[in-house]
């Protein structure tokens, strides 16, 4: 009886603890802030000229930046751990690429 | 207990589900995507390297990549001296949801559903035999991004 009681406590935690984990991500809004970069970045690659470069630094007010991705016509961020699934879709008529440097993405148009 | 267990767990999802709908937000660009894509398909058609014809397609020969190419209808009408020339891209059905959307029909979260638009008028110079001043009429319109 003891034993059936000690792992419903585990159980119940455990369902709680994913509660409230995917709640926390939701209420820093990190989805919203990963909204915001990727439509910023698609909206800049967009506007570029060529020869133009723009930096994202890693440390960001949006959150901390772990990865920066143009592929298949998107840009896809990941912010504060959060991947991105879905990207943002940009049309360009230049070529564009982006590479890590210390501290930074730099996305480049040619 | 396994009563118990499916009672908390059906809990934790209401609860994760209305959190997710109430603290979702979504940022609208497509009005300012369908400004950019005017000003890039007037500088295209205006462009002397461009030979505008028949078998004009306007993406392919503009060089403009696009990573999701049916969310856009484009149409431009060009006219000057003796000239005039008409292009479009894309599904002019998308227009009658924007129509849709203009007659105030809907309300609420569905609002998020109109696409986004630009028409503008715009001034050039063709080169046909010799250069002619033009004017181009664009109208660009982003559809829904979900």
């Amino acid at each position: 009886m003891l034993n059936q009681v000690v792992v419903h406590i585990i159980l119940v935690g455990l369902i709680f603890a994913v509660f409230l984990m995917a709640t926390a991500g939701k209420v820093e809004g990190r989805g919203v802030k990963q909204q915001v970069l990727e439509k910023q970045t698609a909206l800049l690659i967009d506007s570029a000229e060529p020869g133009m470069d723009f930096i994202i630094y890693k440390i960001n007010s949006n959150g901390v930046i772990r990865d920066v991705k143009i592929d298949h016509g998107r840009v896809w961020i990941g912010i504060d751990g959060f991947d991105s699934y879905v990207g943002y879709p940009y049309f360009s008529k230049y070529s564009v690429s982006v590479r890590a440097e210390e501290g930074k993405f730099v996305v480049s148009v040619r | 207990m396994i009563y118990r267990l499916v009672l908390v767990s059906i809990v934790a999802i209401v609860v994760l589900g209305i959190s997710s709908i109430f603290y979702s937000h979504f940022i609208d660009v497509r009005d300012a995507e369908a400004r950019i894509m005017a000003r890039d398909v007037v500088d295209c058609l205006t462009d002397d390297e461009v030979v505008l014809g028949d078998s004009f397609e306007l993406f392919r020969d503009c060089g403009i990549f696009v990573g999701d190419p049916e969310r856009f209808f484009v149409r431009a009408e060009m006219v000057g001296e003796g000239f005039e020339f008409s292009v479009e891209h894309g599904d002019s059905g998308l227009t009658w949801i924007k129509d849709f959307f203009d007659a105030n029909l809907v309300s609420g979260e569905i609002k998020k559903y109109n696409p986004g638009y630009y028409t503008g008028d715009f001034v050039g110079k063709v080169f046909v035999d010799e250069e002619i001043d033009v004017s181009i009429k664009v109208e660009v319109l982003v559809s829904d991004e979900f």
